[in-house]
């Protein structure tokens, strides 16, 4: 077998499918039967067990209902492989702007490891982003970010009028994300031409966050930062200007 | 199998975890793992005649949510390519044992044939015998044996590659 399969193989006798089928009351009495005996003697079958009842107790705790039984509209498909996505009124198109990148490529705040970078498509080519970077308009941004542990990440960004909107998750909550160097989020923007002072902050928090207490927490603090407990920030600041 | 609104839902509620976990498993990422379980039980509202396997919602939910998560995978890869090299993958250092390997092997699953790539998620991710595994195709068991082969040739291919 592949070296990293056997790294990543399931690790009891019985497959995840069985327990699944069996712990959901599918297996007929005489498997079910033999299954609950096997159980009995098996370590390692019963700590897939726990596993899976884990799983199931992690997903009932943060499980948002249905969308299309309650009213929430059609579910969203992902039919791009990259999400060069409008965000809204913070970043919409203007062809006469050019944006400036001002400061700064992974700032952090309060010395934490907690960072963002920042990515520059233009003209088909890709670049980071870099202090004082001149982009023209109609290219793309992407985001990506580096944390040392699993944490929940909000992005938003905050325009030149102090306001702010969420540029990631799409969802009211915050995402989920593991611990990653370099790792981009799953959705880009184009820049739009909004004139002014942006900034882009993104909180990692320890735990699951509302995403619209932070959005406000940080409209708030505009244009410095929040304090929110458990959560550290890095942020990007741009400068937009109308170019010739 | 024909499910209204409310056997979905009421199967949503007691079987949605299970199409949460292997999602999260075999995407890395909570927010995507959400919108498969959002889809996965759309189509089962849209479509519930597509159940394939009487009798068995724990089988449709592994092969729908499987298939999904194999597309979102092969997108992935397509729009690393738009975004150039510069940005790395995803590299999780994450605490749990599995997580640097499951991320290697996700982009192997990326670059297999969906079908090879499906039969290496159920034998070696779900640890199903040979035996499930036809069950829930709806094929013999030689055939996944021959599909396991080919998709184990492949990736010792690919490795090679990289």
């Amino acid at each position: 077998m592949n070296a990293l399969l056997e790294d990543v193989a399931w690790g009891a006798c019985n497959s995840a499918y069985r327990l699944d089928r069996w712990r959901l009351g599918e297996l007929d009495p005489a498997e079910s039967a033999e299954l609950r005996s096997h159980l009995d003697g098996c370590g390692r079958c019963q700590g897939a067990l726990a596993a899976l009842a884990e799983a199931e107790a992690a997903h009932r705790a943060s499980a948002p209902p249905l969308r299309l039984l309650h009213g929430a509209g059609r579910v969203r498909r992902r039919t791009g492989a990259l999400r060069w996505a409008l965000p809204g009124a913070a970043l919409a198109i203007a062809a006469t702007v050019l944006v400036v990148l001002m400061p700064q490529e992974g700032v952090r705040t309060k010395g934490s490891p907690a960072e963002l970078g920042m990515y520059v498509q233009h003209a088909g080519q890709v670049r980071r982003a870099a202090r004082g970077e001149v982009v023209q308009p109609g290219d793309s941004l992407r985001f990506s970010y580096s944390i040392p542990r699993p944490s929940y990440l909000t992005v938003l960004s905050i325009d030149g009028a102090g306001v702010a909107s969420v540029y990631f998750p799409e969802g009211g909550w915050a995402a989920r994300v593991d611990a990653a160097r370099d790792a981009p989020l799953p959705l880009g923007t184009r820049l739009d031409g909004v004139v002014g002072e942006e900034q882009v902050v993104a909180l990692f928090c320890d735990q699951a966050q509302a995403v619209e207490p932070l959005r406000r927490a940080v409209q708030a603090a505009a244009p410095g930062l929040p304090t929110v407990p458990g959560c550290q920030e890095a942020t990007f600041r741009f400068t937009k200007r109308a170019g010739p | 199998m024909t499910l209204d609104a409310g056997a979905v839902e009421e199967l949503y509620r007691s079987h949605g975890h299970l199409v949460t976990r292997r999602a999260r498993t075999l995407l890395g990422s909570d927010e995507d793992a959400r919108e498969v379980l959002q889809d996965v039980f759309a189509e089962l509202l849209r479509v519930p005649e597509s159940v394939r396997v009487p009798g068995s919602a724990v089988a449709w939910l592994y092969q729908a949510t499987t298939h999904r998560c194999l597309n979102q995978l092969r997108n992935r890869r397509t729009g690393s390519r738009l975004l150039d090299r510069r940005v790395a993958p995803i590299q999780p250092q994450t605490e749990e044992p599995r997580g640097e390997a499951l991320a290697a092997v996700r982009q192997l699953l990326a670059r297999l044939p969906g079908e090879l790539a499906s039969v290496v998620v159920y034998r070696h991710l779900d640890g199903m015998t040979q035996e499930e595994i036809s069950t829930l195709l709806g094929c013999s068991r030689r055939q996944v044996g021959y599909l396991l082969e080919r998709a184990h040739a492949s990736l010792q291919s690919e490795e090679r590659i990289a």
